[in-house]
């Protein structure tokens, strides 16, 4: 046993992947606390692994289309199993991508995008990962809970507008420095659907959204028609939900 | 001697039409990681829902291979138990379904090598990939050990499973993927 261990790469890996013997992993921990360029790793490492998690999480939110639970329920037969892609004529019976799933993947690209373009360029998320899906941190959870929209606290996190999505969810954008985003609640937690390094101050008024949708980015109007939003809550409606909330 | 054979084909009868019943009720709650795990093999919507409705029409077609787990198992280890196994046939049907295409382009004279060269090529002009694209620049192996244990947050043990490998060909593909993954995404500098 070396009295000062170099780690490889396998051992970081296994580490980051919850593979490292408890022992192992409490040695890696304090070696790292002692060394910036192992810290480094680490993180590299983990934010690679946010960065994957983060680009396909929102399918889990998906609605599960109706020929697959019609599958699920079909009487088994020999002649039933579908070749992928190998029949158009079969394909064409079924709904092409309605615009709502196309922006729902836009949506889904360009979190993966900037959550990558922020996770390798910033060392702080307004984010944490739980279970592979993407919530939103204590201080950010905090605001989206309790703060009107349009409100700017000292923390400079604003909420923009709230909204309720197709499925019930309650949604609400937000900005904060560097980055801006939108979570729903879903479960009794804030889970982020979009994140994105914000391109200048632009501040989204509470209001009609599709009258301020110059003001707020492509991708953040995108996201917000793949929930199928209502409109914007009324301060009043707002405060209801603070006093209920949000669940 | 006649009966308790009798009585053993009935029982079996019934275990596999318990364990038919089992994996019905089970797989609605194994959907979306489901989903999930196609969408990172393949990319574009309907192909990925193709695959999981293919794997779950392979399921229930094949539902006597399955091994139930004991009627002791908890609801979350029925629910692993299913979702290990759907995983291997979603994999066995992208498998397929890719050595299908890559015959069928053959045979039309199509030259799928050709294309992806240029495409690597392409993205080197680029300073960042999404992952999403990285991940299709993946060679099958890796993107599977990626897909299983990073985003689905898989055991190692569950995911060789899966990939039917041993432990160390799976971390060692994973290790290669993390290294291609590093350099595509652009995010291998230096510490």
């Amino acid at each position: 046993m070396n009295t000062s261990p170099s780690w490889d790469d396998a051992q970081i890996h296994a580490y980051v992947d919850g593979e490292l013997d408890p022992g192992a992993a409490r040695r890696l921990e304090a070696d790292s606390r002692a060394d910036v360029a192992l810290a480094a790793r680490i993180a590299r490492q983990r934010r690679l692994a946010a960065v994957l998690r983060g680009a396909f999480d929102a399918v889990l939110d998906e609605p599960v289309p109706q020929r697959l639970n019609d599958a699920l329920t079909a009487p088994p037969t020999d002649t039933m199993v579908t070749p992928i892609g190998a029949a158009p004529e079969q394909r064409r019976a079924r709904p092409r991508w309605s615009p709502r799933e196309w922006s729902a993947m836009a949506a889904t690209l360009v979190l993966g995008l900037l959550v990558g373009a922020l996770a390798f360029h910033t060392h702080k998320l307004p984010v944490q990962l739980v279970q592979g899906r993407m919530l939103a941190g204590d201080a950010l959870a905090r605001a989206l809970s309790t703060q009107l929209s349009g409100a700017t606290p000292a923390d400079a996190t604003r909420v923009g507008l709230s909204f309720r999505a197709a499925d019930g969810a309650w949604c609400r954008s937000f900005s904060l420095s560097g980055s801006s985003g939108l979570a729903c609640r879903r479960q009794g937690r804030w889970v982020v659907q979009l994140l994105e390094a914000s391109r200048q101050q632009t501040t989204v008024n509470a209001g009609d959204y599709r009258q301020a949708a110059s003001s707020v980015s492509p991708a953040m109007v995108a996201a917000i028609g793949a929930l199928g939003g209502s409109d914007a809550l009324t301060a009043e409606q707002e405060q209801q939900q603070l006093r209920a909330g949000w669940d | 001697m006649e009966d308790n054979r009798q009585g053993e084909r009935s029982s079996r009868v019934r275990a596999l039409s318990d364990s038919i019943a089992l994996l019905r009720r089970t797989l609605p709650a194994v959907l979306p990681r489901l989903r999930r795990f196609a969408r990172t093999l393949t990319h574009d919507v309907q192909d990925a829902d193709d695959l999981a409705q293919n794997a779950i029409e392979r399921a229930l077609l094949r539902a006597a291979q399955w091994r139930a787990p004991a009627a002791d198992a908890t609801a979350e280890q029925i629910e692993a138990a299913v979702r290990s196994w759907m995983f291997g046939i979603v994999k066995n049907a992208w498998i397929d379904n890719r050595r299908a295409h890559r015959r069928e382009s053959a045979v039309l004279g199509g030259d799928a090598g050709l294309t992806e060269v240029a495409d690597t090529a392409h993205s080197r002009v680029q300073d960042q990939l999404s992952i999403v694209a990285a991940m299709q620049r993946l060679p099958e192996d890796q993107c599977l050990a990626v897909s299983l244990v990073l985003v689905e947050g898989l055991s190692y043990q569950e995911a060789a499973d899966v990939m039917e490998v041993p432990i160390g060909t799976l971390t060692s593909r994973l290790s290669r993927a993390r290294e291609a993954l590093a350099m595509l995404l652009g995010g291998d500098g230096a510490p």
